[in-house]
This record gives structure tokens, C-alpha cells and sequence, in this order.
């Protein structure tokens, strides 16, 4: 129940960010976008029907936010210089590109990709995986197809 | 450039189609059975999938289109290079189900994967198939643009000829030894992709001094080039931007080339593995893509260069950097085209020789199987010339539009449809009914554009695939609640299980 208002959700929100987008709001559809990714990381949480929110927020809920920030102060220099050269400068980069270079690539990219060796057995458990391995060899097709029939 | 040169870039770009056909060659060995050929071989460790997934998304579309986009139209197209967090996204949401679908049957195609979902669903396979024929082809056809300016760039070559040329040395080393070898070399080629990365990045730093100086140097001079291309979004309106992290951001999971390459993996607990090898590979590309780019604007401001098409600033610049630069950079664009057109041939020839005949209940031996893979992967290759020579775009702007279509194909069944279980045959066969009417209308439009026969815009700047993605997904989640007939007990009990992992 819970997955199918989730799929609901998303369905909607699909619309709503494109909708805004072909409105001209692209920047809100890119914050709609993030609660998209925020819902589809919660489906994919979910074992055996039960989903594991301390999944959602790290890795895939700091990557968001981070993201968030991203969008907000590249949005916000890109307004404050968008018609001549800046008045400074953040690794050489304009700082409106400077906000999507940490926050957008580089911290998010190494803490998913770290953050997702750090919970792998909280993703899946070796015990997970060989359970299943176990239980799907254990059903055999033609007992599958008598269950069908 | 002097004859010498030209010679030496030649026999370094032709000693990669050289070891990478002989890395082909030597995989044939594993090849085992039919299935291990087309793909369902389960064999591989998380640093060769994970350099050959990285290989064949960056593509040619990463090194030589995205530098001639940042140099013609600013930063807005490093969205797409930099949303690489998307990937390890992708493994943790559907990674383990894909991997669990490919211990339950005999998984060596997308359209297997759909059968164990979907209960053998014809329909559904068949649209997949036209789908990721219809995105094989756009794919492709950026390959077929990149290598043409390569070469072009050299010896000013005939675009046909290059292709031709291309593709039968691919086609040569995939029919030896398929998908194994298809990984092995894509491997192989992310392998040179990421040694160029380093070089190119620090001939950059020695040339230009770092970014500042790029900033500085528009800043003082009358070039003509805009600043405000240097801010986040670049100089194109802020919809692309939008579509630019959106298509990656949900698109890269559900990617053939992402996709395929899950199931060949030992064990689904590598892919954490697998994901932080993908991700630090691509962030090295980004870096040299950011770095080519940065630098054609640099050397065209400075005066220093002229670049007459975006798609020859990748090759301009290595020009200039001299030949420690060209050695590598030619090669890596064509490891780029090579991994990701052996990729996309493979595919082709699967579709055609066991998805397609599958779908419409044809019954094909395996070795007649091979031979007819063989004819469709020489039928996709001219498909993507002709889409190349017909829509004239740019390799970047290609790419996207491969990238839409194969997302908008593939989206309803591998995530809607393992992320829950309401996801009903009939509701994913309309979604993808949507998909397939919405592609062929947008791209007529495109072309139509291209000819100067219409003026349609798309709302907000908005580019079509972004249209034809939502509407496939709304149409099956929508017709899904709809269809009262379905229910998940329908589903195969070993697929309730994989689903519930």
C-alpha cells in the first residue's frame, strides 16, 4: 500500500516537474526533481516490503541536499555576476560554476561512492544474499508452474 | 601538422582497434555457450565491469561533444558529465534486483530480464526492442559523427568511408567473441580513456596556468566570447540545464549499458565495489573534458587557435598542446566511439537475433542466431550513418537524444517495474506504446525543424525527450492503477523474491 501511494507520488511529481519546467520554472523542477530521487531511493530502500530509512538518508539524503545547496548558490551567483566577470573567483571558477563543481560533483560523487561501501551490508548481507540464493533454488520451475496452474 | 605527426597519431588511434581487436580474439575462449555470447555470463570482478561501464556511457558523446559544447555554449553540459553520484544512485536502488532476476533464469538480454518480469510479455519485448533499436541508432550515429571529425581532422577523409571502415573492424572483433569480449575490451578502452584523462589534464595546467586564467583571459580581450557562459548554467536558456541533471539523474540507471553490465557481475555485493570504480574513472574523464573545454575557450580567446565546429575543439586543442597531447587524446576518442558502438552493435544484434523473433514467436537455433546478429549489426551500422548524415547535429546533442530515447524505453520495465509490483504488463505495454509514439514524433519534429519545415518550440525550451520520458512513465504508472485484472500474485514466486531483496 504504502509502495503503491510512493509510485503515486512519484507519478505526480513527474508531472508537476515538468510541468514547471515547460512553464519556464526549471530551477523549481530541479528541487522537484530531487524529491523524485528522494521517493525512488525510499522505493529502492525496501526488503521485503520494509524500508530502511537509515538507508535513505545516507548515502542518497546528504547526496540530495548537497545537490540542493548546489542548485541554491549557483542560481544565486549566476544572478549576482550573470553580465561580466565576477568579482572573485573560487579555484579559478566563476563561483556560480564553483558551487557546482564541490557540491553538485566532487563531495557528492566520493560520498556516494565511499558512502555506499560503508553500508554495504546494511544494502545486502551476505546472510541476505545466500538466503535468497537458497530459497530461489529451492523453488523449482515445475513447482512454480503447478502453483501458477 | 607535419606528415611525421599525423602518421604517429595514426598508428597510436590504430594500435588501440589493433589490441582491442586482439583482446577480442582471445576472449573467444570463454565463450562457452550462446548465452555467454550474447551476454548472460556472470564471470566478471568489479574493476574490469566497472572500467567498461564507464567506457561505454562516457562515449564518444563525453570527449569530443561535451568540450564542444562547454567551448561553444558554456558550462550547462558539464551537468550532465558531473552527475555522476546518478550512477551509484542507479546500483543502490535497482542493482540488487537486476542481479537477483539474472539467478532465476537464463538472463542474457534486456528482453530476458522483461520476460521474468512480465511473464513472457510479447508485447512489451517487442517495443523494447524497437525502442532500443530506435536509441541504438541515435547512439551510434554520435559515434560515427566523433570518428569522422577524428579522422577528418587528419587527412580530411571521406565521413562515409571512416564509418565503414569503423564499423567493419568492430563488427570484426564482436562476432568473435560477443559480449565477453565486448567487456574486456571496453575495459581495456576506459582503461586508455582515464591514462589520457591525466595527461591531457596536466598539459592543460601547464598551458593555461589553471581556470582563473581562462576567466581572466575572456575577461580582457575582445574575442567576443560571452562570460556568462562561465556561470553554473552556461549561455543556453536554463531548461537545458534542467534536462542536462535530469537525464542523467534518472536516466543512467536504467541505461542498456548499465543495465546489461549488473547481470554480468559474480555477485551483487561487488557492486558497491563496482560503483566506486565507475564513478572514479568518470570523475577523471570529467576532469579532461572540463580541462579540453576550458582550454579551447582559453586558446580561442587568446587568439592562439581558431576552432570553426564545437566538434573539432577536442582535436584543436591536442593540436596545439603538441604531440605528448595527440598521442593519447586521439586514441581516447576513438576508445570512446569503439566501447560504446561495440556495446551498442551487441545490443542491436541481440534485439534482432533473440529479443525481436522472441517477441513475435519465432523460435531461432543459437547458431543461426550469431549469423543473423551479424546481418543486424551491419543494418545498425548503416542506420546510424544515415542518422548521422540526416540530422546533422551535433555528436553532444546526438548523444543526448540517444540517451532520452533508451531511457524512455527502458524506464517503465527496470524501474517502475521492479520497484513495485502494481507495475502491470498491460500498464508497462502502454507506457511503452507512449514512449515509442512520443520518440518517433519528436524526432520528426527535430527533423522537420532542421529543414526549416516547422516552427514548433517545445514548452519552456524543454527538450522532447524530457516530454516523451515523464509521459511514458505517467502512462504506466496511471494505466497500471487502472487495470483491475492485475495483481502480483500473477508473478513468478522466485521473481516475488527477487523484487522483495
Amino acid at each position: 500500500m504504502i509502495e503503491t501511494s510512493l509510485i503515486i507520488a512519484s507519478g505526480l511529481l513527474w508531472l508537476l516537474m515538468v510541468a514547471l519546467a515547460g512553464a519556464g520554472h526549471w530551477l523549481a523542477g530541479l528541487y522537484v526533481l530531487l524529491v523524485l530521487l528522494l521517493v525512488y531511493g525510499i522505493l529502492g530502500s525496501s526488503h521485503k516490503g520494509r524500508f530502511d530509512l537509515r538507508l535513505v538518508l545516507f548515502p542518497t539524503g546528504v547526496w540530495l541536499l548537497s545537490w540542493a545547496a548546489a542548485f541554491g548558490l549557483a542560481e544565486y551567483f549566476a544572478r549576482a555576476y550573470d553580465s561580466g566577470v565576477p568579482a572573485f573567483t573560487i579555484f579559478g571558477f566563476h563561483p556560480s560554476f564553483a558551487a557546482i563543481v564541490v557540491l553538485f560533483w566532487i563531495f557528492p560523487t566520493l560520498l556516494m561512492g565511499f558512502g555506499f561501501e560503508a553500508v554495504k551490508d546494511r544494502w545486502l548481507s551476505q546472510k541476505q544474499w545466500d538466503d535468497f540464493l537458497t530459497a530461489v533454488h529451492e523453488v523449482s520451475p515445475d513447482q512454480q508452474d503447478d502453483e501458477q496452474a | 601538422m607535419s606528415d611525421v605527426v599525423r602518421y604517429l597519431i595514426l598508428a597510436s588511434s590504430f594500435a588501440v582497434l589493433a589490441i582491442s581487436f586482439l583482446i577480442g580474439f582471445w576472449a573467444r575462449r570463454k565463450v562457452t555457450s550462446p548465452e555467454a555470447f550474447i551476454g548472460g555470463a556472470k564471470i566478471f570482478g568489479p574493476l574490469t565491469v566497472g572500467l567498461a561501464t564507464m567506457a561505454a556511457v562516457g562515449s564518444a558523446f563525453a570527449i569530443v561533444g561535451v568540450p564542444g559544447l562547454v567551448f561553444s555554449t558554456g558550462n550547462a553540459i558539464l551537468l550532465f558529465m558531473f552527475a555522476a553520484p546518478a550512477f551509484v544512485f542507479g546500483y543502490l536502488v535497482i542493482g540488487k534486483k537486476v542481479r537477483a532476476l539474472a539467478e532465476i533464469g537464463s538472463v542474457a538480454s534486456l528482453g530476458d530480464l522483461s520476460d521474468l518480469r512480465f511473464n513472457g510479455h510479447r508485447g512489451i519485448k517487442l517495443l523494447l526492442s524497437i525502442m532500443l533499436f530506435i536509441g541504438c541508432a541515435m547512439y551510434l550515429s554520435a559515434q560515427v559523427e566523433a570518428c569522422a571529425r577524428l579522422f577528418g581532422n587528419l587527412f580530411d577523409w571521406n565521413e562515409l568511408v571512416i564509418a565503414f571502415v569503423i564499423f567493419a573492424i568492430l563488427i570484426g572483433y564482436t562476432v568473435l567473441s560477443g559480449e565477453i569480449g565486448g567487456v574486456l575490451t571496453q575495459a581495456f578502452q576506459g582503461l586508455v580513456i582515464v591514462v589520457a584523462g591525466f595527461i591531457f589534464t596536466a598539459s592543460f595546467f601547464v598551458v593555461t596556468g589553471g581556470f582563473g586564467p581562462v576567466l581572466e583571459v575572456i575577461a580582457s580581450s575582445d574575442s567576443g566570447l560571452d562570460p556568462s557562459a562561465l556561470t553554473a548554467w552556461g549561455s543556453l536558456p536554463g531548461a537545458y540545464s534542467f534536462a542536462w541533471i535530469l537525464l542523467p539523474a534518472l536516466g543512467i540507471m536504467c541505461q542498456p549499458q548499465v543495465l546489461t553490465r549488473m547481470t554480468m557481475l559474480r555477485t551483487p555485493r561487488e557492486l558497491p565495489k563496482l560503483s566506486l570504480y565507475a564513478v572514479i574513472t568518470n570523475m577523471i574523464t570529467g576532469l579532461m573534458v572540463l580541462a579540453i573545454g576550458y582550454c579551447a575557450i582559453y586558446l580561442v580567446a587568446a587568439g592562439k587557435v581558431a576552432i570553426d565546429h564545437p566538434d573539432t575543439a577536442v582535436f584543436k586543442v591536442a593540436d596545439y598542446l603538441g604531440i605528448s597531447a595527440q598521442l593519447f587524446v586521439y586514441p581516447a576518442v576513438l576508445a570512446a566511439a569503439l566501447s560504446t558502438s561495440s556495446l551498442f552493435l551487441s545490443l542491436a544484434g541481440t534485439i534482432v537475433s533473440r529479443d525481436l523473433p522472441g517477441s513475435l514467436g519465432i523460435n531461432i537455433t543459437p547458431v543461426r542466431q550469431v549469423a543473423v546478429s551479424r546481418i543486424a549489426m551491419l543494418l545498425m551500422g548503416f542506420a546510424a550513418i544515415g542518422f548521422a548524415a540526416l540530422s546533422g547535429d551535433m555528436v553532444a546533442i546526438l548523444g543526448t537524444y540517444g540517451f532520452g530515447t533508451l531511457a524512455a524505453a527502458t524506464f517503465p520495465i527496470f524501474v517502475i517495474g521492479l520497484l513495485w509490483r502494481g507495475a502491470s504488463s498491460r500498464g508497462v505495454m502502454l507506457g511503452m506504446l507512449t514512449a515509442l509514439a512520443t520518440t518517433l514524433g519528436g524526432v520528426a519534429i527535430e527533423i522537420l525543424k532542421r529543414f526549416n519545415m516547422s516552427e514548433f518550440a517545445w514548452p519552456g525550451d524543454v527538450p522532447w525527450y524530457v516530454f516523451v520520458l515523464a509521459a511514458s512513465v505517467v502512462v504506466t504508472i496511471a494505466a497500471s492503477l487502472l487495470d483491475s485484472a492485475w495483481s502480483d500474485d500473477q508473478l513468478d514466486r522466485r521473481v516475488r523474491m527477487a523484487l522483495d531483496l
